[in-house]
């Protein structure tokens, strides 16, 4: 049956509607009735429907207008006594789904909704598709629609709602801290404060008082009391950054925190209760900080419930065009410049390169680029030195023996550049100075598999 | 149309009879829903029989509509 779905049915002629609405009624669908052209736009401003079937003559264009404007994914069935070819050519223009003579049959006016109202449901499915991969690729300012990315955000999705710690890990300029960012915007505590402490950048002997508080005279300088950032985050996040930078000695206190959800200022004799979801992150190998002494084994075991690794920007091949087209969207814009994009030297440099500064990197290279360029499009020399010359784009990838053939040179060039763009064809037919339909035709030709981030060379 | 034109050159007419005509096509439209409601509703033993005797007054009525435009319709074209 059709239940939920609402058809409004707009005509002068009694019988029509009453009629149709007797037959549409009976399959389950939830019918309305207007007589003329002020009583259908009052109940298409009340209601959105899922398909509109209206007299031409009672001013249909103009209904047809209403009900896209309210809903596009309204599908609109023009009806007429007095049909024309101009008529049916406007109305269709004006986005009607079908355009219809009286009298028709039964079957006809049927069959024609079936398939408006399948048409209907495929937009609205496909808006919200687009809408779910928009939203996928560009996660919070995450940017990045690669398996690895995925993982990600199916990740944050997953645990955000949850109070599980988690360990964020991962090179510096990888996006740790919009990770953290993401959890907690996406967690209950959403209202509450995010607290964000970057170990690294406290001296040692303040990161104490500075997390924990103190009370007045507990040191000296202690002139007043002073909370501290761990009661900031009550009912909040809290975000440890480079936590294994973290004094070794400050760890077991930390830890008694998190097992007693209590803390205890510098200076104070009470504990005072405090309620945080805790998220660290590290540039860190964890193993590597164990073994070095950097972290404590049983504070690793409670913070890491929950660990995320980001991959560093060279093994996101497959997200670099994505990320590059993005960030020069975004500075273009901000920087209210009118540039056409890359050249496609330009754009081969950046794809060579093995951005050891990850995305943070990237985005100071196209945001200095955009500043800088001169001309209509960015041109490697508006890229850094770095980058422009020295990249390995200068080496030479291939291999190629004397008694190589031209089709096996070609399968070379085109196996290698997937590999660097890991599988995204339309880079690496930017990259080829191809169309992508060329392209396509070229690995069929090869018999080349193309997987996002990874590459099976075929037969 | 051509026929009626040729022995009615009067415009006036012309335009009654065209009205007359496009109604005629509306409720005949209108029938055939009707007659399509009860198909369906008898051949899937739902129809309420309330409904049904409305349904059927509701033909009668465009029926016996029908009968006075068609009427009218005969007048006008046998007029001189």
């Amino acid at each position: 049956m059709n239940n939920g779905i609402t058809i409004l049915i707009i005509d002068d002629e009694d019988s029509y509607t009453d009629a149709l609405r007797r037959l549409f009624g009976a399959d389950g669908y939830e019918v309305q009735l207007a007589n003329n052209l002020t009583e259908g736009l009052g109940k298409i401003a009340q209601k959105v429907f899922d398909l509109v079937i209206t007299d031409l003559s009672l001013g249909g264009l103009d209904i047809l207008r209403a009900a896209k404007a309210k809903k596009q994914e309204t599908e609109v069935i023009i009806i007429t006594g007095y049909g024309s070819i101009a008529q049916a050519v406007e109305a269709t223009k004006a986005g009607a789904f079908y355009f219809i003579e009286k009298p028709f049959e039964p079957e006809q006016i049927f069959l024609i909704t079936e398939k408006a109202l399948e048409r209907s449901r495929l937009i609205a499915e496909s808006v919200k598709l687009r809408e779910h991969f928009t939203k996928r690729q560009q996660y919070y300012d995450l940017i990045g629609s690669s398996k690895a990315m995925q993982t990600i955000y199916e990740t944050i999705e997953h645990i955000a709602k949850t109070d599980a710690n988690v360990l964020i890990v991962g090179d510096s300029g990888t996006g740790k801290e919009l990770i953290a960012n993401a959890i907690h915007f996406n967690s209950r505590r959403s209202e509450r404060d995010f607290v964000k402490v970057n170990c690294a950048a406290l001296p040692k002997d303040l990161i104490e008082s500075e997390l924990f508080g103190y009370v007045k005279g507990s040191f000296t300088g202690a002139g007043q009391d002073r909370i501290g950032l761990i009661a900031q985050a009550d009912k909040g996040s809290l975000l440890l950054d480079e936590l294994a930078e973290m004094p070794i000695d400050l760890q077991p206190k930390l830890l008694r925190v998190l097992e007693e959800r209590r803390f205890r200022r510098v200076g104070d004799s009470q504990s005072r209760e405090v309620d945080f979801r805790l998220i660290c992150s590290t540039n860190r190998l964890p193993h590597e900080a164990l073994q070095n002494g950097l972290l404590r084994e049983d504070l690793y075991y409670r913070i890491s419930t929950i660990t995320i690794n980001v991959p560093p920007l060279r093994e996101r091949g497959e997200d670099l065009q994505l990320l590059i087209e993005e960030l020069f969207r975004r500075f273009c814009e901000r920087y209210e410049r009118q540039l056409q994009g890359f050249s496609q030297t330009a754009y081969q440099r950046l794809f060579a390169y093995h951005w050891p500064g990850n995305v943070r990197e990237l985005q100071n290279i196209i945001e200095r680029a955009v500043l800088l360029s001169k001309g209509p499009r960015i041109e490697a020399q508006d890229l850094p030195m770095g980058i422009s010359h020295n990249s390995k784009y200068e080496d030479p990838l291939i291999f190629i023996p004397a008694n190589m053939t031209w089709n096996e040179i070609e399968r070379a060039v085109l196996t290698t550049t997937l590999e660097r763009t890991g599988g995204n064809k339309k880079a690496a037919a930017q990259l080829l100075g191809m169309q992508r339909s060329r392209l396509y035709n070229k690995l069929g030709k090869y018999k080349i598999e193309v997987e996002r981030q990874s590459l099976r060379r075929g037969l | 149309m051509s026929k009626i034109e040729s022995k009615n050159p009067d415009p006036e007419a012309e335009a009654v009879l065209s009205q007359l005509l496009h109604d005629f096509k509306n409720q005949l439209g209108g029938l055939k829903l009707y007659a399509a409601f009860l198909r369906k509703s008898l051949t899937e033993n739902s129809l309420d029989v309330n409904e049904g005797i409305e349904v059927c007054d509701k033909i009668i009525h465009q029926l016996n509509l029908m009968s006075e435009r068609a009427k009218c319709s005969t007048r006008l074209i046998k007029s001189p």
